[in-house]
């Protein structure tokens, strides 16, 4: 009997689709009834908007790296900053709300406060979310959609170089501060999907039929620049 | 595999359960369905542990051990090259590093396993695993210490596919007796299908620098055994005949074509696709073996060459005889499910009996070797499946291995008429 092949143990990547105020999707091997699988971030929603190349700030550390202070929370954020699988969508639709962004301390130093600055909130939006992963991987985003009320995210999952140490059994958390250009209403916005695809590249995973966002849309094929500012 | 006695049985909990509600002592729904009855582990058969199949592929050339030791010598010669066990400070990249890794030990397990083959074929095979796995670990190290690229084996590859065509282009099906032509001329097909197919090859996936080198390594690797194990078998068996031996070709030939027209003339006649419910167990077999039945007819004319027409031919012809059988089990009331696990040993030892005793009744065993390794093979799956539980289980999980050791039981009792059958094609 030959053992399954090491390599492909790990070619299923798990797109989650998160719907609804709850934002109950989970990550990994947990099984959930808005869990689906996908080979392609599918990122893509009809009649919406997307951007291949959005400008972004990318956080990580051993917690998630990025939270809101203060009470005015969405339902979306998780209660705590606790180690947890779950993927937390937040809206920053003014600057008084971007400023609350509280950086966590063994998180790197980024400058997320001059990425908030330099945004207009007149016609931009910022939005926030985080997403465990395998240390020795990193997630590189390919392509943000939005609605007026919704958002999808799709990534793909990539090997960190051989020489940057890290442990094949630990996770950490990536966060990400994306600048949406357009003006959202985060009490419209009631709909999140994110997907991360078996592929290591953009260009591939959207190629393929994406099923990541919940509801039945398909990737786009099209340009790509580098994955926002990473 | 009766059903009365569950009955009765389900019957006398159902009355229980009435009272103790009427009693109003118990938490449960008196009416709702009654679980089967699970089958504890201590009754389900024994299955041995990582072994070999009953019967495991082998061919009429003689392998020589030499040729097994220079493979071995093949695979410690690469894995010498990897400083095992190396730890973060050789490759930091823990994942990176459990990669490479577990090539390395993989490819020593299959070493063991090629020891204690049982037949010569099947230790070359393993062997080949070997080679695989530990190119894929020499050329991942060989990435960090000397800067392999992945360009120069890539060369190495396509080196080897143009040899693979020139190996092609003199091919010659020699053979005095039709059946071992046919065997022997199928395996070194399979092996040249297989090196002319990798001009295709492209990598599954990104994994970075490292193990993107490592993966093409095992590409490059992969291709040189093939054609090198091919060629040998060939040489071998050319060796074994008489000097003045010409072509069998227009004999294999004239046999795939007629064997072609009596798959063609079979699916035609194949039943549409029963659409009533025999329980779902039994319907899941039968319609299995419909299908492969069905592709297999299909696409015969396409497996490459005469001899592989001939070998695929006579194991599509298996799987109709199989379908027959299958299909007029389950016209007797047969349902292939399980009660106890008397029922599940009952299967697993059919289908054993079944497959030695096609490999003893068969008129040529080296024609039929092949597809009798296969469904031993699936013996096998299923005898894995059912070391998975560790606790009693509930019938109805074992559908998986019981469908294994059905169709394996009725594809081995289809091999000695198939086998006569094909053998007197190949001689008319």
């Amino acid at each position: 009997m030959v053992p399954p092949k090491r390599r492909h143990l790990l070619q299923v990547a798990a797109a989650v689709a998160a719907g609804g105020a709850g934002c109950s999707g989970l990550i990994g091997e947990e099984s959930s009834s808005s869990r689906s699988v996908s080979e392609g971030t599918g990122a893509a929603i009809p009649g919406g908007d997307t951007d291949t190349d959005p400008p972004a700030v990318r956080l990580r550390a051993t917690t998630p790296p990025l939270r809101l202070s203060g009470s005015d929370r969405t339902p979306a954020e998780p209660e705590s900053t606790r180690r947890s699988p779950r993927p937390s969508h937040v809206v920053l639709d003014t600057r008084a709300r971007a400023e609350e962004l509280v950086v966590a301390e063994d998180a790197p130093e980024a400058d997320v406060s001059s990425f908030v600055s330099a945004t207009e909130f007149e016609s931009e939006t910022l939005y926030f979310e985080t997403r465990s992963v395998e240390e020795c991987f990193r997630l590189r985003l390919c392509e943000i959609a939005w609605t007026a009320n919704e958002i999808r995210t799709g990534y793909v999952r990539q090997v960190r170089p051989y020489d940057e140490r890290c442990s094949a059994d630990e996770q950490v958390f990536e966060s990400r501060l994306i600048r949406i250009p357009a003006t959202l209403d985060r009490d419209e916005i009631d709909s999140y999907g994110t997907s991360i695809s078996g592929s290591s590249r953009c260009d591939e995973s959207r190629s393929t039929d994406g099923t990541g966002g919940g509801n039945g849309s398909t990737a786009t094929a099209g340009g790509h620049g580098d994955g926002g500012a990473e | 595999m009766t059903r009365d006695s569950s009955l009765t049985r389900r019957r006398f909990l159902l009355a229980a359960g009435a009272t103790a509600a009427v009693a109003g002592c118990s938490g449960t729904t008196p009416f709702s369905e009654e679980p089967p009855e699970r089958i504890s582990l201590h009754q389900l058969p024994e299955v041995p542990e990582d072994s070999e199949p009953v019967v495991v592929d082998d061919l009429p050339v003689d392998i020589e051990s030499e040729k097994l030791r220079r493979a071995r010598t093949r695979v410690t010669d690469l894995l010498e090259t990897v400083p095992m066990p190396f730890g973060p400070e050789a490759v930091p990249n823990g994942y990176v590093r459990g990669e490479l890794v577990e090539a390395a030990e993989n490819a020593t397990g299959h070493i063991d396993r090629a020891r204690s083959s049982s037949t010569r074929l099947s230790a070359l095979r393993s062997l080949h695993h070997a080679r695989t796995e530990a190119r894929y670990a020499a050329e991942g190290w060989a990435f960090v210490e000397r800067d392999r690229t992945e360009e120069e084996l890539r060369a190495e590859r396509r080196e080897t596919v143009t040899e693979g065509r020139e190996f092609r282009s003199a091919y010659e099906y020699l053979g005095d007796d039709p059946v071992r032509a046919v065997v022997v001329h199928a395996a070194v097909n399979r092996n040249l299908r297989r090196v002319l197919d990798a001009r295709r090859h492209s990598l599954s996936r990104d994994s970075g620098p490292l193990l993107s080198v490592a993966e093409w390594g095992e590409a490059a690797e992969s291709v040189r055994t093939d054609l090198g194990d091919g060629r040998y078998l060939y040489e071998r068996f050319s060796d074994s005949l008489p000097s003045d031996i010409g072509t069998i070709e227009p004999t294999l030939n004239a046999a795939a074509d007629s064997l072609t027209a009596e798959l063609e003339r079979r699916r035609d006649e194949l039943p549409s696709e029963p659409t009533d419910s025999d329980g779902e167990l039994a319907g899941r077999i039968r319609s299995r073996l419909r299908s492969r039945a069905d592709s297999g007819a299909r696409n015969v004319s396409d497996a490459g060459g005469p001899a592989r027409t001939v070998l695929a031919a006579t194991e599509t012809l298996t799987d109709f005889l199989a379908y027959d059988r299958i299909d007029s089990r389950i016209k007797d009331g047969e349902r292939f499910a399980a009660e106890t696990g008397e029922d599940v040993r009952a299967a697993r030892s059919g289908a054993i009996e079944a497959i030695q005793r096609a490999l003893a009744e068969s008129v040529r065993p080296t024609l039929v070797r092949g597809i009798l390794a296969d469904a031993a093979r699936q013996v096998s799956y299923a005898d894995t499946e059912l070391s998975r539980y560790r606790r009693s289980v509930r019938p109805s999980r074992l559908n998986d291995s019981l469908r294994r050791y059905a169709a394996a039981t009725a594809r081995a009792r289809s091999i000695p008429t198939v086998c006569q059958q094909v053998v007197e094609t190949l001689e008319a």
